[in-house]
Parts: C-alpha cells; structure tokens; sequence
C-alpha cells in the first residue's frame, strides 16, 4: 500500500503498469518484425538505432504527427470514438492481472472472470470502426471481425473456465498459488491447446487474420485509419497479445510459482514469468509467419464443430472428476487421450482432400 | 494513308500462294462442305483457308461438330487491315483429337466490315472478337457484349487501322533522316514550323558532305594533318557565308 | 429444415483494385457479392494497354525484340524465343545448334523463375505472411544473377536475336548454369516442403474454381491451365520447335482442374525444367557459331504469314507475324494466354466465396502486360 492511502496506491500502480505495458508494446512491435524477418530470411528492421531498436519509437513518432484524415461520409462520433472503444478494454483487463506474488493493481477475487469479460468489449470497437467508417471494405472487414470474435470467445471461455475448476477459485494470485508442484498444463493439456487457438483467433493473427485479411480486403476495419488512431488500434492489439500471453502463462504454465515455490524472491519471479511469457508471444509471432489464412466459413465451422464440442467435453470430464473425487492424475490423463483425439480427428479431415497419386504423368519421350 | 505507304519500303510484296499438298486438312474440309468456295494455301507452318465471309457460320460449325475435323480449340482469332483489299478476319483452330492445325481467313469490305460472331461455337473467342472490334472496327454481328475492352470508351476512331497514324514522337529514325518531307514543303512554299527539326537535319547533313568532300580534296592534294584541318575549316566557313 | 427469410437483403457490388494487393498488377474486378457469396463478377482490363502491337509496326524486327520482353515480364526469353522462332521460319534460316541450346538453357530457366514469381504470389494471396515469398525469390535471385552476367540486365533482356543470340555467353556459363540449377533444386524442395500438404492450402483451394477440361478447353486456355484440367497438352511435345524432340523430360497433368491442381503442376513443371536444363548442358556444343552466317544488319523477310507458338509459363504464347516484304513487320498480333484465361475468370468465380476470387485470380497467373499489351 504506498502512501497508505488507497486511492494514491491505486493511481501509482496504475501509472506503474501503464508505462510498463505502452514499453513493452513498444519493444513487442519491434521483436515481431524482427522475428518475421528472420523467419522470411531477411533481417527486418536494421537502420534506426542499433539492430533497429528505435524503430518503434521512430513509427510512434511519425504516427503522432500525421493528418488526422476522416472520410467526409463517415459517421463522425461512431468513427472517432472506435479506438478509445477498442483500446481501453485492454487497459482495464490489466488492472487484474498480476506479474509477480506483489506486482499488481489490484488482485480481485473474480479476477479471470473481469479480465475475460472486459476484453470482450473491445469486439464493439472494432464494429464502430468498420461501421463509421463509411467504406464496404472496412463493412466487410467488421462483420467477419465481429463474427469470429464472438464465435471464439466461447471456447477461450470454456478452456480457462475449465482451469478455474480444478483450481476452484477465479482469484489469479491463487491459481498461480495452487501450482507449485505441477502446471495446470499437465492437468489441462486440451484446455492449452484451445486456448493457444482460440487466442490467436481472439487477436486476429494469422491464420485468424481474415478481418484484416491483408491481401483481400486491404486492413478491414481499420482502412481509413491513419495517424494516432491507427496507433491506438495497433496498440490494443499488441497489448492483448501482452496481456493474453502474462494470462496463458499464468493460468497454464505456472507462472511464478513453478518450478521455484512460492517463496522465491520478486526478481526471479520476474524472470520466470517473463520466460514463459516470452514463450508463448514468440510462438504466437513464429505461427502468424508460417501459416496460410483460412476462409471465414473454414473458421467459423472449425469453431463450432471442433473447439467447442471437445471444450464442453473437457468441462464435463473435469466435472465428473471433481464431483465424484476421483484421482487428481485422471484429468490430466482423460484430457490428454482427449487432445489428441481431437488432433487426430483434425488430421484426418484435412488428409482427405490430399490425393493417393497427386497427379498423373506423361512419360518422358524423346530421343535423337 | 499515303504517309504509311510512303513510310514501307518500295517493292512491297504480297504472299506467294503456295497449293498445300494432297491430302492435307483443306481436302478434308472440301469434303466435308463441297459446296463452299474454299481457297487454299500452304503458309509456314498451317494450312491457310481463305472463306467467303457468308460462308463463315457454316463453315465455323462444322470445324467444330464433325468428327472428321474435330476443332475444339479456337486459339487465335485477329484482324489485319489490308487497305486496299479491305479487313481480314483469321481464326486459327487446333483439334485435340487429330493433332491438326487449320487457319482459315476471311476477307471483309473496309466499307462493311461485318461478320457473324463465333462466339456461339468457341467461348474463348468472347474477348478476342470484342478486342477486334474496337481496334479495327470490325462487327461481330451476334456478340453479347461488344463494348471496348483495352481501350476508353467513345474513343471515336479504331487504332490498328493503317489509316490511323502513330502520333509524332512514336515514328522512327530512319523516317526522318529521310528528309524528304521538308523539302516537298519547301517546295510547296509552306513555311512549317514543325519543319524546323527536318531542317536542321538537312543542314547538318549538307555540312557533312562538304565536310567529307573538303577531307577527300586535301588527301588527293597531299596536305598535312593541320592544313587539313584548315582546309575543312574554309570549306565549312564558306558553306555558311554562302548558304 | 430450411428457413425463409424475410429480410430483404441487397447485394453490395464493390470493387476489386485497380490498386489492389490481390490482382497482380493493374486490374479491376467489379465484384457483386450477397453476404460473401459472389453473384457476379466483371472484370475490366486496359489499365496497362500501351499499344505494343501497333508500335511494333514501326520497328524494324530487331527493335521489336524488346516489345516482346515488355509484354511478358516474368517469362521474358520466352516471348523472345517465340518471336525469333517467328521471323527465323518466316525467313526459313536455320540457327546454329549451340545458339539453339542456350536459347533452351535460359528459357527454362526463366520458366523456373516464373514459376518461382507465381509460387511467391500464390502464397501471399493464401496469407503466408510473405514467408514463401521470400523463399521463391530467394531463388529467383540466383536466376536473374545468371541472367544478368549473360544478358547484362536483370529483367528485359533483348538478348534473341533473329538466327540466334546477340552474343556469345561467358566462359564459365557452364558452370554457374550448373551451381544455379543446384541451388534450384533445393529451392523447390523448400517451398515444396512448406506448402503441398499444408492443411490450410488444402482446405483453400481444393474444388476451388474448377474448369472441366471441356470447359478449359472450349475458353481457349492453355498451358498449366489446361493441364490441371486433365488435358495433356504440352506445345513442347505436340508441336516441337527448337531442340525440344531431343530432350527428355515429364509432362505433369492434373486432375481435377482446380486451384491445388494448378499449384501442383506448375510445382512439377519447374522440376522438369531443372531436368531440361541439365541435358542441355550436357549436350550443348563447347563451341561454334552463335547466330546464323551471312545474316543483313536490316533484316526484310519474304512476304509471308506465319502463326508461331510456342509454350509459356502461362500457356500457349502466340505471334501471328504478317510480312509484306518491308524491313518492318506489317501486323504483329501477340496472343497472349492470361488473355484468354481472364474471360473465363466470371465462369470460375462465380458461385464462390469472395476469399476465393482472390485465390482463384491468383492460381491464374496473369501477366497484365500480356493481357493489355
């Protein structure tokens, strides 16, 4: 409690975690460059400060100074209220999340629940954008953002809601508490497994990006964007990354609880949480370089026919263990035999559309 | 028109017709339709038919439907403005069955320069026909949708005619160098400006031949380098007191 | 159980392009979609139209090599090849046997290269975030490197000459032809690795804008167009022309005439060019002349016509060559094979979602140039 003064702690702490997350957006811009770059076989960023770490801080600067542009037609308050909408949800869910065992705003009792509610709101910002801005593109754009968010919030839902189950509590600092021994991940493997999906989707990466399906439609909801508001869409986006990736690895990795123990000091908490959380942003920036984009029916349908139905099936597993009490070792085991039921089913149906012979050849003919 | 005539070179020859030898597809096709008035020719690498241009629906149906010819591939269709002798239309047709080639031409009035669409028969010759049309100004009477396709639209004057010339900057070297318009202007007393490009070119050719005239004096009178030099020198002074 | 619906919808027409990063270059599609299905689609073409053919007749045969390289810009030293193939049967010359190698070395190599540009295409249509892309130009670069050292530019070459080559190659040709051809192969296995049993490529364009080999050949397409709709047609074999009935190499035909199918041919050809290119080199003479003796710096073919074609990248390249004895060629028609796949581009898209018109366009493989001339 600083200043033993609530209202100074909270705004302190705030400011504190503010700062923190706009740096480490900063330097998040700068690591998927470079990491795409390297992945694609060029260097990425080079020329603004040394391996062009400034670059972010260049792109900032430039973006605060260019014309703020807003289409004549567009609807004025709808079109310029958009990122405040999608950019301030993301604020608020790290309000709960906590870095370390003391590192944190506020630890609330129904912490996952505010912060998966809360960065629900940021869909309605994304809507306003492609509706005000008064371009079919940036329509388009916005009703198949609108559809795939709110499709794959469920499954995210259910696979951290299955996790506060065997933890038995929604308080974040006690879930991190209740892993010491071993990560909810071996307890939850298909419940990562859709997360790590259902993520990606939330945060249209590829292969989820078909909102903002370059290559189609051009940025999507975002196209008469430019300037300081493009920015604040540009941040939400990599603050959610941040904020969902501190989450996974909170809730399935353990956080800063294993493999150390809860009485570890706050600089190797620190580092093991930024470990895992690195993990997990540099597996999310290696898939969004390697994989095509799927069709937005292609999405929707592995959604409601593959996420959902095994992630209801892991709740209800997870229920009849802990209802009947049956050993601990059983959820981990019935969700694994699950996750890869559910990989082998996925497999299967894109194997079948590869043919036996791939083609037929015409012999080679031809002599002097 | 007469400027692109004068533009091709003299002695301008027409194609040889060369009768294709026996048993090629041109005595298939007489076989197949006795009653139309075919002429043949063995061009480069296919046989050239040339096609009465009310002929052209019978004769495009039946390449495609009888089993004998079997021309399932239409795969080039282009017009040629031959001036005098009008516009011709070419099609030129494969058939996977057979291996064959044909090329079948029709020759159309420059004053009338209809004739009906294939586009019943082949699809493939939806945008060719349209391109034709708009370049050359021929019609495809039938076509579904002859509007311009490369070009703008209300254009007003059809570009691969050989009547229509290149614009000025478009027309080559050796055009110029030939210098012959400035002096039938010169003649006709017209004081062009645009003539004054020829003109320079004309009067840096006239000091070359006295240049080289000079060169040629000096060497036949044995003078050294310098007094030759010298010598050119004069010669040119006095071509521009003179001229 | 089906639902009536008593909204009333409207389809939303928009457009696709001109600038756009999907079309390949200058073109529009006027696409008319209700929801995301395409119900209609028109597509305008123009935008690059510079009137090659009509400049063409006021170059002299030399001159209008370049018209060639500017109108297919991805498979140049095949429309060179085509329309020296042109005027050399026009002419009736008969062009030395290492000139004719060398024309086959570099046009399967620039086959190779276009298919590289297609591969890189393709896959940031598909939304690989431009990985593959790099990948296939990684290995272009080795090709043009090799072109430039021959033809001294990295792009329009002009290199053809009417009875053979402007000049000879350099002394190590042979060799760094060699070390690119290997360089190639491991490219191809790269992108072969990346992208022909990834799932989503599968999931995208398997049944996606599929031509019946009727249908295909009926729109007068040609090349791996029409060979992914199961025709086997190949000019090299149909109708050789240069060295090709010496060389022995696969022709891969597909299927299903779909997008996937198309990929995979086109996959296919660039190995059989690695193999071309391999026998050439090891056929090709050391030495010898390299452009037909006795040749006039101003060539004048006999009067004639002729209608050569040969096989491009993207098909059956054409050249209607009509000569009425000048020193300029009196018509010069370019039948180009992205022409001719465009206007069946309505029949394949429609009934498609609007994610696949942009695959469909890109399997393709359109050179606007060559459309537009």
């Amino acid at each position: 409690m600083i200043a033993d003064n609530p209202w100074i702690d909270a705004v302190v702490r705030m400011l504190l975690v503010v700062m923190l997350v706009i740096g480490v957006a900063l330097i998040l811009i700068w690591l998927e460059r470079k990491v795409a770059g390297r992945i694609q076989q060029r260097l990425g960023p080079m020329v603004v400060g040394p391996y062009g770490l400034l670059q972010s801080v260049a792109d900032a600067l430039k973006l605060m100074t260019k014309e703020d542009l807003r289409p004549a037609s567009a609807d004025r308050w709808v079109f310029e209220l958009a990122p405040f909408v999608a950019f301030v949800p993301s604020m608020l869910a790290l309000v709960s999340l906590p870095f370390t065992a003391d590192l944190f705003v506020r630890n609330l009792d129904l912490g996952l629940f505010y912060i998966v509610s809360v960065s629900g709101l940021s869909i309605v910002g994304v809507l306003m954008a492609g509706w005000g801005s008064a371009n079919k593109y940036a329509l388009l754009g916005a009703v198949r953002a609108a559809a795939q968010l709110i499709s794959y919030e469920i499954p995210l839902v259910l696979a951290i809601l299955a996790v506060a189950m065997v933890a038995g509590t929604l308080n974040l600092g006690e879930i991190v508490a209740g892993q010491g021994r071993v990560p909810y991940i071996a307890w939850q493997p298909l419940g990562f497994v859709i997360f790590i999906i259902a993520t990606m989707a939330e945060l249209y990466r590829n292969p989820f990006d078909i909102p903002t399906a370059e290559s189609e439609i051009v940025g999507g909801p975002f196209i008469e964007y430019s300037g300081i508001r493009w920015s604040m869409f540009f941040f939400a986006e990599y603050i959610n990354v941040f904020m969902l990736s501190v989450l996974g690895s909170l809730v399935f990795l353990g956080g800063w609880n294993w493999p150390g123990g809860n009485e570890v000091g706050w600089p190797l908490q620190l580092v093991l949480i930024f470990a895992k959380t690195s993990a997990l942003l540099l597996t999310f920036m290696w898939l969004r370089v390697s994989l095509p984009r799927l069709r937005i029916d292609q999405l929707m349908s592995f959604c409601w026919q593959v996420l959902l139905p095994f992630s209801f099936l892991a709740i209800i597993i997870n229920g009849l263990v802990l209802v009947y009490e049956w050993p601990d070792v059983l959820l981990g085991l019935f969700s694994g035999v699950i996750a890869l039921i559910a990989g082998w089913v996925v497999y299967r149906g894109s194997r079948r559309a590869v043919p036996n012979q791939p083609w037929t050849v015409m012999p080679a003919r031809g002599i002097r | 028109m007469s400027a692109a005539e004068e533009r091709r070179e003299p002695g301008v020859k027409e194609t040889p017709v060369v009768p294709p030898p026996p048993g090629s597809i041109a005595d298939t096709f007489k076989k197949v339709l006795p009653d139309v008035e075919f002429g043949a020719s063995q061009g480069v690498l296919d046989v050239v038919l040339t096609v009465p241009r009310q002929d052209i629906p019978r004769v495009m149906r039946a390449a495609k439907d009888d089993p004998r010819l079997a021309f399932d591939y239409l795969r080039c269709l282009s017009g040629i403005d031959q001036m005098e002798q009008g516009l011709e239309v070419v099609y030129n047709l494969y058939s996977f069955k057979h291996a064959h080639n044909v090329t079948i031409k029709t020759v159309l009035a420059a004053d009338d320069p209809q004739v009906e669409t294939v586009t019943t028969v082949w699809n493939g010759a939806l945008w060719h026909e349209r391109e034709a049309h708009e370049m050359f100004g021929i019609v495809f009477q039938g076509h579904p949708d002859l509007g311009p396709l490369l070009l703008e639209e209300g254009l007003g004057y059809y570009p691969l005619l050989k009547a229509h010339p290149l614009a000025e900057i478009e027309e080559s070297q050796e055009d110029f160098l030939r210098a012959e318009a400035p002096a039938a202007a010169a003649a006709a007393g017209a004081a062009a400006p645009v003539d004054e490009r020829a003109a320079k070119i004309a009067l840096a050719q006239k000091k070359a031949e006295v240049m080289k005239k000079a060169r040629e004096e000096a060497r036949a009178k044995g003078l050294s380098p310098e007094d030759e030099k010298a010598f050119v020198q004069e010669a040119l002074k006095s071509l521009e007191e003179g001229g | 159980m089906t639902i009536e619906r008593e909204l009333e919808t409207i389809d939303v027409s928009f457009n696709v392009g001109p600038q756009h990063p999907a079309t390949h270059g200058v073109f529009r599609m006027v696409l008319t979609v209700d929801g995301e299905l395409v119900v209609d689609l028109e597509p305008v073409i123009g935008y690059l139209h510079r009137g090659a053919e009509k400049l063409s007749e006021n170059c002299d045969y030399r001159q209008a090599i370049g018209f060639q390289d500017r109108t297919e810009y991805l498979a140049q030293f095949n429309a060179e090849q085509c329309y020296v193939i042109a005027v050399e049967k026009l002419m009736g010359l008969e062009v030395p046997e290492r000139a004719e190698y060398i024309r086959v070395i570099l046009t399967e190599l620039n086959r190779i290269a276009s298919h590289l540009m297609f591969m890189g295409a393709f896959s940031a249509d598909l939304g690989i975030f431009g990985t593959l892309f790099m990948y296939a130009f990684r290995e272009r670069e080795h090709i043009q490197e090799l072109f430039e050292e021959v033809s001294g530019d990295r792009m329009m070459y002009s290199y053809f000459r009417v009875g053979g080559l402007a000049w000879d190659v350099p002394d190590d040709f042979v060799e760094r032809t060699r070390v690119v051809v290997q360089q190639t192969r491991q490219g191809i296995a790269d992108i072969d690795g990346l992208l022909t049993q990834n799932e989503v490529l599968l999931a995208r364009s398997r049944g996606i804008g599929v031509m019946s080999a009727e249908q295909a050949i009926d729109w007068g397409f040609s090349g791996p167009m029409l060979r992914a709709s199961g025709v086997r047609h190949d000019l090299r074999r149909a109708e050789p022309y240069s060295i090709y009935d010496r060389l022995e190499f696969d022709i891969p035909v597909g299927e299903q005439g779909d997008v996937y199918d198309r990929y995979l041919v086109r996959l296919e050809e660039m190995r059989q060019s690695v193999r071309i290119v391999e026998q050439c080199l090891d056929q090709m003479p050391k030495d010898g002349p390299i452009v037909t003796a006795g040749l006039k710096r101003v060539l004048r073919p006999p009067a004639g016509e002729v209608y050569m074609r040969t096989e491009n990248p993207r098909g059956e390249y054409g050249i209607y060559l009509v000569s009425k004895g000048a020193d300029k060629p009196y018509r010069l028609k370019i039948r180009a094979p992205s022409f001719c796949h465009l206007s069946a581009l309505r029949n394949m898209v429609i009934g498609h979602y609007m994610a696949d018109a942009v695959i469909i366009l890109g399997s393709v493989d359109i050179v606007l140039c060559e459309v537009d001339r």
